[in-house]
């Protein structure tokens, strides 16, 4: 006994020698990859056999994918089975994966790890192949922004365009929905075009802004007013007729939009949408408005464009005499600088003239204050009036009077100079009228 | 040896032991995904840009994936082929005998997600429409760096493309970032597509990308020396091209 418990410390001194050989050889075991669920685990089957399509050419030339969601697959329907992973193999076999089932296909795709996200655009990149040779021979050439005047629009659109236009607009819509139907979710589509010159981006980020569940209802209620106002613009040729027409299609338009969406919904759509807003936003991009300054612009913007003989989206549609013109415009900058206040008023004034933007980029080149910037170009401004009106002498307003203009020009032209000092009025003077073209 | 010899014996073995666990768990690495590339370019290529180009599409990438996500993604059959390098991932992929075809798809698919939050943010917005009547031409910096800034990343996207997919990848510009120009050079290249068509295309990128930079050195005021390093660029791009090109 007493031997016994002296032999107690080495026997228990030799037992954890061999716990930690044990745990030493355990932690530095090669692990094997992470293995492929089998397809049974890995997505349940629907009891469905995968479709046998005889090549991916062969389905897309003669069918879409019907409802039960069938992409092209391979030569045969494959058995799928897991490859479970073994050391030096590869660890998983892509025949797992394999279906022509596009449902099934994301749900393996999701269940050995693929991101949703991925998947998503996997699924989306296949299904637009399969309908890419059918929407070519219907998709006219884009047409670049600046391409020739005569290229950005035409009104010669025959009939057959119209029902290409309209062929067009079916095939994505049978796209978005087998995606739809795929995904379980909300998939953008294209929005229709035609041959007319409209800012069919500012509609589809408009839409892009609404809840998922409203877009469809939207685009197609915008879709038809696009394509009816574009169709009676082409074939109406009495233009006050042609006119009311294009009253009765917006006002059809908005009636179906008043029903889908909120009127705080629906005042945001138009001022997205409308020439009126996005010719404004394009104006006024340089001053960067926040939504707030945007949309008091907008109203004032809006007024000047009725109150010169706007017509919904048409640009001086009705004639209107030439002072009511220049009253509405001088209105409208008036009520600018009311709503803006001076500093933003001048951001806003700088944002759009040619002027203003390359003497923000003058500023921007060469660190010049904010104030000398203002300053610079208020003078800038003031010379190309004088310049403008000829003999006319201009006040810093800009309206008719004051002093004698060829003695004003020199003047303003020399305290320019000297706020800016030599080597930037130089650089100015040398810069300010360089128009160049990146195009190679 | 006597029980004390042993028993010395035995606990320097146990401190060897117990050290060399130690050390094990500490050096301990957590499991790689098999073929993962070390050390890989990130989706990356040898194309001139603005910007780092490796750096940023693995950022995008990463980016655009939640933590949740990577996680998840760390401990699938997924994780096991994929890397963060195109090229690595498309071999990865072969290797398991996905189809080509469908190689391209998710390479592409893959390579579009790290663009597309700078995608997102250049998408087209009510201002970048230019009015039917309105002149072409701006001194709008923002305006034309949207512009420039969105044909750039198209760029930049289809070169990542074209390292692990080769020549023909082609990636979209936005409607409103596609000049005259680039639609005269995509038929060109169209029309005299062959085994030359990477080597033009790169000097046209290249042009591009010169350009670029000269517009934010610039910022958009241009002094003659400026003008005259541009005429310079289009004089190079149009003498390198002439050897590919009949009608350059």
């Amino acid at each position: 006994m007493r031997t016994r418990l002296k032999s107690l410390p080495n026997l228990l001194l030799a037992f954890v020698a061999v716990t930690l050989m044990g745990a030493n050889w355990a932690i530095r075991q090669p692990k094997a990859p992470p293995s492929v669920p089998a397809a049974d685990e890995a997505a349940p089957s629907h009891g469905s056999t995968p479709a046998v399509a005889d090549s991916a050419e062969a389905e897309t030339a003669t069918s879409l994918p019907d409802v039960n969601n069938h992409r092209p697959g391979p030569a045969a329907a494959k058995s799928i089975h897991a490859a479970r992973s073994q050391p030096g193999q590869p660890a998983f076999d892509w025949a797992a994966i394999e279906t022509t089932d596009y449902k099934e296909y994301a749900k393996r795709l999701k269940a050995v790890g693929f991101p949703e996200e991925l998947v998503r655009d996997i699924i989306i990149a296949d299904v637009n192949k399969i309908y890419e040779a059918r929407e070519q021979a219907l998709k006219p050439k884009p047409v670049p922004y600046d391409a020739p005047l005569s290229q950005r629009q035409t009104h010669d659109i025959s009939a057959e365009d119209w029902q290409r236009i309209t062929a067009l607009r079916d095939l994505r819509m049978e796209k978005q929905s087998v995606l739809e139907a795929i995904l379980g979710e909300y998939v953008p589509r294209e929005i229709l075009r035609t041959p007319i010159s409209r800012n069919y981006e500012a509609y589809e980020y408009a839409i892009s802004q609404l809840a998922p569940e409203k877009r469809d209802a939207v685009q197609s209620a915008q879709e038809t007013e696009i394509y009816v106002e574009g169709y009676n613009k082409t074939t109406i040729k009495d233009r006050a007729a042609e006119l009311e027409s294009f009253k009765q299609t917006l006002e059809q338009r908005n009636d179906a939009l008043r029903g889908v969406l909120t009127p705080e919904e629906f005042d945001r759509y138009q001022m997205i949408t409308t020439p009126a807003g996005t010719e404004l936003a394009r104006r006024v991009i340089g001053m960067q408005p926040t939504d707030e300054e945007f949309q008091a612009m907008f109203r004032i913007a809006y007024k000047n464009w009725l109150d010169t003989g706007g017509v919904y989206g048409r640009w001086r549609a009705v004639p209107v005499p030439p002072q009511q013109i220049a009253a509405a415009d001088r209105e409208m900058t008036d009520n600018m600088r009311n709503a803006l206040g001076p500093e933003r008023f001048l951001d806003y004034e700088m944002a759009i003239s040619g002027t203003g933007q390359q003497m923000r980029n003058f500023a921007a080149r060469f660190d010049l204050p904010r104030e000398t910037m203002g300053q610079a170009f208020q003078l800038q401004t003031q010379m190309d009036q004088l310049a403008r009106a000829g003999g006319q002498a201009v006040n810093p307003d800009g309206s008719a009077g004051g002093a004698n203009p060829i003695a004003q020009l020199p003047e303003l032209q020399a305290q320019l100079q000297q706020l800016l000092g030599p080597d930037l009025w130089q650089n100015w003077s040398a810069g300010r009228n360089l128009r160049v073209n990146l195009d190679p | 040896m006597s029980r004390r010899g042993i028993f010395k014996l035995l606990l320097i073995v146990n401190l060897v032991l117990a050290g060399g666990l130690g050390w094990g768990l500490h050096n301990r690495k957590p499991i790689e995904p098999a073929n993962t590339a070390a050390g890989s370019s990130q989706f990356a290529s040898s194309h001139s840009s603005s910007e780092p180009r490796g750096d940023a599409s693995q950022n995008h990438a990463d980016a655009s994936r939640t933590p949740a996500e990577r996680d998840e993604t760390n401990s699938t059959p997924f994780a096991a082929v994929y890397s963060t390098n195109a090229a690595e991932f498309a071999n990865n992929l072969r290797a398991i005998r996905c189809p080509e075809q469908t190689v391209n798809d998710i390479i592409t698919a893959e390579v579009h997600r790290g663009f597309k939050a700078k995608e997102e943010a250049l998408r087209p917005t009510p201002a970048d429409h230019v009015p039917f009547s309105w002149s072409a031409r701006t001194t709008e910096p923002r305006l034309l760096e949207r512009r420039e800034e969105a044909s750039a990343l198209a760029r930049e996207e289809a070169a990542t493309l074209r390292d692990s997919l080769g020549c023909v990848a082609t990636v979209p510009m936005p409607i409103y970032a596609i000049t005259s120009s680039d639609q005269r050079f995509e038929e060109q290249l169209a029309a005299s597509a062959g085994e030359d068509s990477c080597a033009i295309r790169q000097v046209h990128d290249t042009y591009c990308a010169d350009v670029q930079a000269l517009l934010q050195r610039t910022k958009g005021f241009w002094l003659p020396d400026d003008v005259a390093e541009l005429q310079a660029l289009k004089e190079k791009r149009k003498q390198v091209l002439g050897s590919f090109l009949a009608d350059q």
